[in-house]
């Protein structure tokens, strides 16, 4: 073989090797970006939707703004996907986001989809809450109805006695209704609360509720969706044990987004599919004052400047929100913008 | 004569092609870096905002430099939301127990201007901040690609967006 031919051939081959290998190597690195892209977006929406969820919490009673959680998270994960003023691509976004779920201390509330119709007329999908769901657990020899918490808490209806029993788990075990089995007085001792099984069942029962919901909103999120043209089939993914048990430990936020075609043009690339989990911190709030300027009532944050010459009248009077300022007649202060 | 002039263009041709492919993939590669470290140079700046509830005219600065780094210039589009709650009163003046909610927002322009005469912009709790990040001018990767294989490219091939809820005062 001449050196020009063996050139040429080394040309060739050079060529069929490497072209391929590169347009591999882009699709990979497209993917991988792709998905470290929507990863971070969904975790700062998530960690953003969670900062400040919880409104009160005096130790017992615990006050959770789902509206408030959900503008937050979109409004973050839009940002993060550069189209936080484009209603377009917004819509788009929702329908890939089946469900969010959040878990209360007591139950749980899922974000499920529906069809509304948009400012212009035509159907957008839109998010609406479920009431609170119980975690519930039906006792199989008494028929009792057990509400978990995630934490010892519980509370029990007897059907026999008609009565609902509150407390702690390992105080109701005491109680001779549930620890003693005597069936011709109707009392059948509760294996739930005395056979050593209590976590278990508690966790599993959370875990059984929160997964079935979930898979049922997902299903008619599937049926949404096909209105939008996406014809990708939602289903709930693998959750990872540790991930259950951080859902599970505390007020949390689980947020699945599914279905988007990594390569718009191309679906052989395969589709996006991750969840994000976030947990709750709670919020301590500023106050506000109102001090009247003339005629005209301002509010202020603390720390404001023009705080220093405010009334003692003012100062004894603070509010919990901007909001709540604003519903006296209040205007906002120019100078600390509360 | 003609057996050595082939050998030549043949040698010529096979050199290029090498080149141009290690060439290729080189620039590709610096392209990605260069695409990496905006994202993590924003991220960190975006952050570091959130956290103190100020931006700084030396945080500003730095952020800056370590984009310039890259060898690219750049766009850097800033937006503070803040929400505001105002009440509503009729046009004689009589309050209508109600108020409503807007976003005040706040662009580059300003914010700058405030940093520049005070070395200090501040946001309150629970505003937001973003900030979008493109490439004004053709990378590296681009110029090679459209010089060897007349692929055209645009500015704005490194792109990335980053922001979100402000988490402390700065007092």
């Amino acid at each position: 073989m001449s050196f020009s031919r063996f050139a040429v051939v080394v040309i060739i081959l050079t060529l069929s090797l490497s072209i391929p290998t590169r347009v591999h190597l882009r699709e990979t690195e497209m993917v991988m970006d792709v998905k470290q892209r929507y990863k971070i977006a969904m975790e700062m929406a998530v960690d953003d939707a969670m900062d400040g969820i919880v409104e009160t919490d005096n130790g017992s009673d615990v006050y959770l703004n789902k509206d408030y959680l959900l503008e937050q998270f979109y409004h973050t994960l839009f940002i993060n996907l550069g189209c936080p003023n484009d209603s377009d691509i917004q819509n788009r976004v929702k329908t890939f986001i089946p469900v969010v779920l959040l878990v209360d201390k007591d139950g749980y509330y899922i974000s499920f989809s529906t069809v509304v119709e948009g400012n212009d007329g035509l159907s957008v999908i839109g998010k609406n809450w479920t009431d609170k769901l119980p975690y519930t657990y039906v006792e199989e020899n008494s028929g009792r109805i057990f509400n978990f918490t995630l934490g010892d808490e519980i509370s029990v209806y007897d059907p026999y006695t008609n009565m609902v029993h509150e407390g702690r788990y390992q105080d109701l075990a005491r109680l001779s209704m549930f620890s003693v089995d005597d069936r011709s007085r109707g009392m059948y001792r509760s294996e739930l609360l005395c056979g050593g099984r209590f976590d278990e069942i508690r966790r599993n029962t959370i875990i059984n509720s929160i997964t079935e919901s979930m898979t049922y909103y997902i299903n008619v999120h599937n049926s949404i969706a096909q209105q939008f043209g996406i014809s990708y089939k939602f289903s709930l993914p693998y959750v990872e044990e540790d991930d259950w048990a951080r859902t599970i430990d505390d007020i949390s936020m689980f947020a699945l987004f599914q279905g988007m075609p990594y390569a718009s043009t191309d679906v052989r690339l395969g589709y996006l599919n991750l969840y994000t989990i976030g947990g709750a911190r709670i919020y301590k709030k500023s106050y506000y004052y109102i001090v009247p300027e003339g005629s005209v009532p301002y509010y202020h944050k603390t720390g404001c400047e023009k705080l220093d010459s405010a009334g003692a009248s003012s100062m004894a009077h603070p509010y919990e929100s901007a909001a709540d300022c604003a519903a006296q007649g209040a205007y906002p202060c120019s100078d600390c913008h509360p | 004569m003609t057996d050595i002039f082939g050998r030549i263009v043949s040698l010529t041709i096979a050199v290029f092609s090498a080149l141009s492919i290690i060439l290729l993939t080189m620039t590709s590669i610096m392209d990605n870096i260069a695409q990496d470290v905006v994202d993590l140079r924003t991220n960190q700046f975006v952050d570091s905002v959130r956290t103190n509830g100020y931006m700084s005219q030396e945080m500003y600065l730095a952020y800056v430099n370590q984009l310039q780094a890259t060898g690219n210039l750049y766009d850097i589009e800033m937006t503070h939301e803040h929400l505001t709650f105002v009440p509503v009163y009729s046009d004689d003046g009589v309050f209508l127990n109600d108020y409503q909610t807007a976003y005040e927002n706040t662009y580059e322009a300003d914010i700058m201007e405030e940093i520049m005469a005070d070395g200090m912009y501040e946001f309150s709790k629970g505003d937001y901040f973003y900030v979008k990040v493109s490439s004004k001018n053709v990378t590296i990767g681009g110029r090679v690609r459209s010089l060897l294989i007349g692929v055209l490219s645009k500015a704005g091939t490194i792109t990335t967006y980053y922001g979100g809820v402000i988490r402390n005062e700065f007092f």
